[in-house]
């Protein structure tokens, strides 16, 4: 066969296999945006966490799905993002100070500051290779957990603090909010799914924007290879460092996405397991992978927090504060056991599974040769 | 552009103590193939990666025209239009054959992560994409070009290889056994496609390799290196009579071993 | 001028313990490539066996027990999980010691909650006075203890044919392997070693003055990882070298709270990592780690 007529042949067959995914996509946008208007605050809620937990898992899949680069410091940036809000939009209230900037402006600055706190570390992630920054960057969880608890009149110290509402153009993301949708109160869980959609959405489509272009392939060729990739003109240093800051604002947006669905910061929230929560989502979805790293973040999310509620339902199981195997820690037990499975039988996660998979349904030209 | 002389002048590269090449000098002329050749350990490999900056020499210069590129970084050298294929393959297993060759063409594009994540690197993408796609048909990789590169032959990956070193548009072309493991006719077939794309693309190449069929068939200089000293130069019909080299690289009975532990890097 | 002079040999002798920590995570390291995210929760183990059995076996049994239950519990590790993945995928071999570590400490959150078992060894409650120096019973032992322990271990890698084999296999070991060196061997010995190591330093970290066995200790523990990247990650005496400087440097900033109080509450836990980015932003590999080259 020539190279002309295969390449012919195979146009129409991309198409064919992109449509019933295109109409997939579209059935899910539906029915994500009429969920307020059916399910009960409890799944909302977890939505949130799951959603605002993504936006994390999507910047270390940037940094160590494509660049190779571990980071266990994760938490750090998105305790950052998280008080870095609650800071810029708060008011003054007893010895905890607050700029008071619009929300929408803190938003975007707390985003800023994660960065530059990644820029800052730069030096030390740029040089570093691998495994060795994930120990290195083990670092900032508890300088930066030291951090949250002694720098009381930002962080609120130990009982932490609350955090402003969003609000935008006069409309407040809040309980306090009178709207009403088709008989459906609009209180701040309604609300704030659309805001999280949308900023999930932004988001996924900029990584997948970064990993299908110049950067991702750049970065991709430094993890398997970083020689190969500095011989084809890539900066490694330079690259590594980008990967790193990109990541930390990533972790940024979470981190205040994290603040307006906890309406509060507390610093026991954003230690060392935080980090390894943030690893184990996106090895379970993938590594490398945008749509991997949401089913990953909403699976490692929403799992203690459903085994807790069908607690009575499931054996082995009890609420917090019972007789027996918190669901916490069973969740624990799950998440962590299937890390080791996932990489025991399929080191690429989920998305290599389901690529071997799309792979034998491929026509026979473009398989291996034996 | 016109092709680009090199000129390796008394290079010396050691690692800790050990002599890996010592005071190798030859020059390689505008628009040439110039083969280098010896026995395992004789250092060919590591000055391959001295000239790429991967290796910082010990001593010596290293010219290409008139520019100096003994101490740049590797990738200030790629920008000057060095391309490289490598001994042990290296491409990105998981990644497509087009992505693959895409990351050749990292020095000639510009998208960083603002513009790409603002969907600005698309249009650039797309007139480079036709250029690679335009490469890899001269290499014959048209079909390939959607699998996943660990998923193909070896001829393949070396073919991918040379093609992604051309996806740089270099002026010097720095080959590491692009033959080796390939039967008679892939290496035949290659080796014309270095020569066509020397000619086409106003090319200087630089190569290693075992194949004397091919070094012979292609190559228009022969340097002989043995234990990192070039011990022989000059026109292949010259090399295959040079009895330093036939003893140096076919080795002769009654001389040592080369130790492989020569061309080995610390730990 | 006393109370410095106290300081420096509490620090001394946590440095030491550290240095033990460090010692079993940089000898897998050094031996399979292994970065063991579990060493931590490998301690807490075994030492969480030396307290819940000592009341009932007594504390010598008990301590036998729990550095029989480590060093199994890395035999096992070693034997039932990374020996099924690729050699040559230390990235899939390291995140799978995290997902060990997610279980282990899972369980031991499980077990210990927020109790604390005292550990029940004969030296606790005692403190010795040395001339003008008054020091915990632990501190003193474990100035005598773990030196004759690395000193021991020194002999072993440096005189058994089990320490020849694993520098060789460390050196190269596709040829260690051709030569007949049994790779597996080497590694299964260095993962019961760590196993060992660390629950012997467990048992000191959990020693008088400290309350006993509890989830804290695990946190304390994982100071070592920053003492292996300040020592350089894979070189013995870097191990040494870089616990003794996070142990000193730890209690000389925690005995100094007063004067140090613009570093904030608790700065003895977190200078550690302070000290390691120093170090690494002057010498990215460490302070006696060797400079890894690729070969291409």
């Amino acid at each position: 066969m020539s190279d002309a007529t295969a390449t012919a042949a195979v146009a129409p067959r991309a198409v064919a296999r992109r449509l019933p995914g295109a109409l997939l996509l579209a059935a899910a946008v539906v029915v994500l945006l009429a969920l307020p208007l059916y399910l009960e605050a409890f799944w909302l809620r977890i939505g949130l966490f799951s959603m605002a937990t993504a936006v994390g898992a999507l910047g270390l899949t940037i940094l160590f799905g494509a660049a190779g680069q571990l980071s266990l410091g994760h938490a750090f940036f998105v305790a950052v993002g998280t008080y870095g809000y609650a800071f810029l939009s708060g008011g003054d209230t007893g010895h905890v100070k607050g700029l008071g900037l619009p929300p929408i402006v803190a938003a975007v600055l707390a985003t800023l500051l994660a960065g530059v706190c990644g820029l800052l570390f730069s030096p030390v992630a740029g040089r570093l290779r691998g495994i060795y920054l994930g120990i290195a960057s083990l670092g900032l969880v508890f300088l930066g957990h030291h951090l949250l608890l002694n720098l009381r009149p930002v962080t609120g110290g130990y009982d932490g603090r609350s955090v402003t509402p969003f609000s935008l153009g006069g409309f407040l993301f809040s309980d306090s909010s009178d709207l009403a949708v088709l008989g459906v109160p609009f209180g701040a869980v309604e609300s704030l799914w659309y805001l999280f959609l949308a900023v999930t959405a932004v988001a996924t489509l900029v990584a997948r924007n970064v990993l299908r272009g110049r950067p991702g392939r750049a970065f991709r060729l430094m993890r398997d290879n970083e020689v190969g990739a500095a011989a084809m003109g890539v900066r490694v240093q330079r690259a590594k460092a980008s990967a790193f800051v990109l990541s930390s604002m990533y972790a940024g947006v979470a981190g205040v996405l994290t603040a307006l669905a906890f309406q509060r910061a507390v610093p026991d929230y954003f230690d060392l397991g935080l980090s390894i929560d943030f690893l184990a989502m996106i090895i379970l979805g993938g590594l490398g992978s945008t749509s991997g790293a949401i089913v990953g973040a909403t699976f490692v999310v929403a799992l203690p927090i459903v085994l807790s509620r069908y607690a009575d339902a499931l054996p082995l199981v009890v609420g917090p504060g019972q007789d027996g195997l918190d669901a916490s820690i069973a969740a624990q037990f799950v998440y962590g056991a299937l890390v080791v499975v996932v990489m025991l039988t399929q080191p690429g996660g989920l998305r290599a599974m389901v690529h071997t998979l799309r792979q034998r349904r491929r026509p026979p030209y473009a398989r291996r040769t034996p | 552009m016109s092709p680009p002389r090199l000129a390796v002048e008394e290079v010396s590269l050691a690692f800790s103590g050990l002599l890996a090449l010592d005071e190798v000098c030859f020059t390689v002329e505008p628009g040439t193939v110039h083969a280098v050749i010896g026995p395992n350990g004789a250092g060919k490999s590591s000055l391959l990666n001295t000239l790429c900056g991967i290796y910082p020499v010990t001593g010596g210069r290293i010219l290409l025209d008139e520019h100096e590129v003994t101490r740049l970084r590797t990738d200030r050298i790629a920008a000057l239009g060095v391309g490289r294929t490598f001994q042990n393959i290296v491409v990105s297993p998981q990644e497509s054959v087009l992505d693959n060759l895409m990351v050749g063409r990292h020095r000639l594009t510009s998208a960083g992560l603002v513009a790409t994540a603002l969907w600005l690197g698309r249009r650039e993408q797309r007139r480079h994409e036709e250029r690679v796609r335009e490469i890899a048909h001269f290499v014959g990789l048209s079909a390939r070009l959607d699998s996943t590169a660990g998923l193909l032959a070896y001829g393949d990956l070396k073919r991918l290889e040379f093609a992604r070193a051309l996806c740089l548009e270099p002026r010097l072309l720095i080959l590491d056994e692009p033959v080796a493991g390939l039967n008679a006719a892939e290496s035949w077939e290659l080796g014309q496609l270095v020569l066509t794309a020397r000619k086409a693309l106003d090319l200087t190449v630089v190569f290693v390799e075992h194949d004397m069929g091919v070094v012979m068939s292609i190559a228009d200089r022969i340097t002989v290196l043995d234990f990192g000293r070039v011990v022989a130069e000059g026109l292949p019909a010259e090399v295959r009579r040079d009895p330093i080299v036939v003893s140096a690289y076919l080795g002769a009975p009654d001389r040592p071993e080369a130790t492989p532990q020569a061309e080995r890097t610390p730990q | 001028m006393t109370r410095l002079l106290e300081l420096l040999v509490n620090g001394v002798s946590l440095g030491l313990l550290y240095a033990l920590i460090t010692l079993g995570f940089v000898i897998v390291f050094k031996a399979t490539r292994v970065v063991n995210f579990a060493h931590a929760s490998f301690l807490l183990l075994g030492v969480y066996v030396v307290a819940s059995a000592q009341p009932s076996i007594g504390f010598g049994a008990a301590a036998l027990l729990g550095l029989a239950v480590a060093g199994l519990l890395g035999l096992a590790t070693e034997r039932l999980l990374l020996s099924r993945v690729d050699r040559r995928n230390h990235h899939a071999m390291a995140i799978l010691t995290i997902g060990l570590n997610v279980v282990l400490t899972a369980e031991l959150t499980r077990r210990l909650g927020e109790s604390v078992l005292p550990l029940g060894a004969p030296w606790d409650g005692h403190v010795v006075k040395l001339g003008p120096l008054t020091l915990p019973l632990t501190v003193v032992l474990t100035i005598v203890a773990v030196p004759v322990l690395i000193g021991g271990l020194t002999a072993l890698l440096t005189l058994t044919g089990w320490g020849l084999a694993m520098r060789a296999s460390i050196a190269d070991a596709e040829g260690a392997a051709l030569v007949g060196i049994r790779l597996r061997r080497v590694s299964a010995t260095a993962w019961v070693l760590a196993g060992l190591l660390a629950t012997a330093a467990g048992i000191g970290l959990a020693s008088f003055p400290s309350p006993g066995v509890s989830l804290s200790i695990e946190s304390v523990a994982i100071a070592a990882f920053p003492a292996a990247i300040i020592g350089g990650f894979d070189s013995l005496g870097g191990a040494i070298a870089g616990g003794l400087i996070v142990g000193v440097v730890q209690v000389l900033v925690a005995g100094n709270q007063d004067s140090l109080s613009f570093l904030g509450l608790g700065a003895g836990d977190v200078v550690a990592y302070l000290v390691m980015i120093v170090v690494l932003l002057w010498r990215p590999s460490g302070l006696f780690g060797s400079k890894e080259f690729s070969r291409v």
